[in-house]
């Protein structure tokens, strides 16, 4: 069970690492509801981690 | 009237050629005059001379032409100075007995080798504006003919070539810089394409890129949700 948690959190902490760098690139004429569903796919995909690795 | 008055009423044929139109400072040009009488037969007794007149109408260069296999001929150094030039040849032929002064005229053009490189590669493209320069060694001629062709093949590969520069020049226009260096035969050609592209959503002053359509943002914006739900589930369902 804590290889596979491990492997998830790995894939996970790359696709936050791509999301960042994404978002740090991101146009500045992107505003409104679509920067800010941009700007928490990092968040959930940081939750997600905590739930992994808290349960 | 008799025969011979009639005869003199005919026209004489002139013909004037030059081998090139465009020339490139200190290269050697050729002056060739054809006289003919109106059957076709060359007048080998004509007395030629040419004459060159610079941009500003200054005599640079007068010679007696040379009768040579039909043709009267003569060579010049092209001049330093850029702009169309005068080429007047003159020809005193005796005709029936009858002395007799033909004329022609004709332009040609001098400029560096660059201008006459870009000068011949807007023909074959329009909306951009092209800066080329090129270091040339050998037969100058033929190194610009043979560049002709060479830089042609460049610019079609500069189509696939990445941007090098962008920049916007309003709300709905960019400018797209494309450079490339390219070597070949012993030749270096530096070539920057510059080239107008219309952005229909406007364009980005920070990045100089056109922005993109509403619908392809949105579009992008839900596959990216999609994908990110789809692996999420994937790695909560086997996962935790």
């Amino acid at each position: 069970m804590i290889v596979k948690k491990a492997v998830a959190l790995l894939i996970l902490g790359m696709i936050f690492f791509a999301s960042l760098f994404y978002i740090s690139s991101l146009p500045s004429y992107v505003t409104g509801l679509e920067r800010f569903v941009y700007e928490m796919i990092p968040l959930v995909i940081v939750m997600f981690m905590l739930y992994i690795i808290l349960y | 009237m008799d025969m011979k008055k009639l005869m003199l009423l005919l026209p004489i044929i002139f013909s004037f050629a030059v081998s090139l139109a465009q020339y490139i400072p200190n290269e050697t040009a050729n002056i060739i005059v054809q006289t003919s009488d109106v059957w076709g037969n060359s007048i080998d007794n004509a007395n030629c001379s040419a004459y060159i007149f610079d941009p500003d109408f200054n005599l640079v260069y007068s010679n007696t032409l040379t009768y040579r296999n039909g043709f009267y001929v003569s060579n010049f150094t092209v001049p330093e100075k850029y702009g169309t030039y005068l080429e007047y040849v003159e020809c005193n032929v005796t005709l029936y007995g009858k002395p007799k002064t033909i004329k022609s005229a004709k332009t040609f053009y001098v400029s560096s080798a660059f201008d006459v490189i870009e000068r011949q590669l807007r023909e074959y493209v329009s909306n951009v504006t092209l800066n080329v320069s090129v270091s040339v060694t050998g037969n100058i001629t033929e190194a610009v003919e043979k560049a002709q062709e060479d830089i042609v093949g460049l610019l079609l590969a500069l189509h696939s070539t990445p941007e090098t520069g962008t920049y916007c020049i309003n709300d709905t226009a960019r400018m797209v810089i494309k450079t490339a260096t390219w070597h070949i035969n012993d030749r270096d050609y530096n070539i920057t394409k510059r080239e107008i592209e219309y952005c229909e959503y406007g364009c980005n002053n920070v990045t100089g890129e056109c922005i993109a359509s509403p619908a392809n943002r949105t579009l992008t914006l839900v596959f990216i949700a999609i994908g990110l739900a789809v692996l999420l589930f994937i790695v909560w369902r086997f996962v935790v």
